[in-house]
């Protein structure tokens, strides 16, 4: 496993995948492609993780990496929110969760590539509110990638708010 | 000649000796200085041949991977073990960055660079500029050392756009790495090393992946031959004409 730590979130890595904890910022020249319309709050920290090559140049959610995915390619995006809304009724599930193969949907990607599937999930842990984002490159093959996704959430620790 | 001439020419054959000491001195002086500074290039593998062109050590294709060396090059040899490991550090601007190359799809060229060499200026510059890529690179990613051992406040100011910097002093340790700059080529479809070496110009390390793309596929040629020879098939055997199989025409 390959540690990747930083900002109080650390994930253990599966060989032969990678991934970038960054934080957006703009003081510190954080990443601002993409993302949600309708978040303007200024989030903590970014995390992407990938069994493919990640592209320097991405979006928050992926816009720029979701492109370049082959059918057996995962891309998992950890976005934190604010601590204002840990408490919303939007962050109230607790822990980092397990995911199932029937919960993705083509319809759930931010944006619809052809084939491809997503699942977004809002929760909270240790004091601290996430957006989980996953997308996979093909759709037909949830049943084998919704493992390896699982198997990388497992490994996330994420330590409570200063 | 009087006393008072004689005496002129005693202090100006006097002077002038001091003269020609001085400069003796300051000539030893620059050729000393001349000299450690041609072995400090030795040192950082860039060697400088009778056709006046700098050189370095080669990339070569596996399995050999010990640089080949041209006439006028000193050889600079990776430390590694060979093996292919993933790349964990940070990045410049303090967050966390994992490179996964082990069991993967592309070719990634690994560019071990510091933000104060003056030969990786040539290759910040180059990469700044994003040129093409070698037809036998898939990506290109920048290592550096641990901001224990490096600037990231520099490298901030160095680093592409499109180009991952991750700073790890555990990946120059692991890929043995002798001098920078220095690069490797690692096949992840095979999880080899495919070659390594240093170089001084982005477009020299070009030719030396050219170079080496085209050992790898002359080894495969004598791979193919030798396996056709062992199995008793020589150059113009009829089964390598299979004029019989439908469709072919004799």
């Amino acid at each position: 496993m390959t540690p990747l730590t930083s900002g109080g979130v650390s994930v253990g890595l599966p060989t032969g995948w990678e991934g970038e904890i960054f934080n957006r910022a703009p003081e510190l020249g954080g990443r601002s492609l993409g993302g949600p319309a309708a978040d303007t709050e200024i989030a903590r920290n970014v995390i992407h993780l990938a069994n493919f090559a990640l592209p320097a140049e991405r979006g928050d959610f992926g816009s720029g990496a979701v492109e370049l995915m082959s059918t057996g390619a995962v891309l998992v995006i950890l976005f934190e929110h604010g601590p204002e809304s840990v408490d919303t009724p939007l962050f109230a599930r607790s822990g980092v969760p397990q995911l199932t193969a029937d919960e993705f949907h083509p319809q759930q990607m931010q944006r619809t590539l052809s084939g491809q599937s997503g699942r977004q999930v809002f929760f909270n842990v240790a004091g601290r509110a996430f957006c989980l984002y996953v997308v996979l490159g093909a759709h037909r093959q949830r049943e084998v990638l919704v493992p390896l996704v699982n198997e990388v959430l497992r490994s996330l620790e994420i330590e409570p708010a200063d | 000649m009087d006393s008072g001439v004689a005496a002129v020419m005693v202090i100006l054959v006097s002077a002038l000796t001091v003269v020609v000491l001085l400069l003796t001195i300051v000539v030893l002086g620059l050729l000393r200085s001349h000299g450690e500074m041609l072995r400090a290039f030795n040192e950082l593998g860039v060697t400088f041949g009778h056709d006046g062109a700098d050189t370095t050590s080669a990339l070569l294709p596996d399995p050999q991977r010990k640089p080949v060396p041209h006439a006028s090059e000193r050889v600079v040899e990776g430390t590694g073990d060979g093996t292919v490991r993933d790349i964990s550090g940070t990045t410049p601007r303090g967050g966390s960055l994992a490179i996964g190359l082990v069991n993967r799809n592309e070719r990634t060229l690994l560019a071990f660079l510091t933000s104060g060499c003056t030969t990786c200026k040539n290759f910040w510059d180059a990469f700044r500029n994003d040129p093409a890529l070698p037809r036998s690179v898939d990506r290109l990613v920048i290592v550096t050392r641990s901001n224990d051992e490096e600037s990231p406040a520099a490298l901030v100011n160095l680093a592409p756009e499109r180009h991952a910097v991750v700073m790890s002093s555990d990946a120059w340790n692991d890929y043995g790495v002798p001098v920078s700059p220095y690069f490797v080529l690692v096949d992840g479809p095979t999880g080899s090393i495919e070659g390594e070496g240093a170089a001084s110009t982005w477009t020299q390390v070009g030719s030396l992946l050219g170079r080496a793309e085209a050992d790898v596929e002359a080894e495969n040629e004598r791979r193919i031959d030798a396996d056709l020879d062992a199995a008793g098939i020589t150059p113009n055997d009829p089964s390598l004409y299979p004029h019989d199989l439908p469709g072919v025409e004799s």
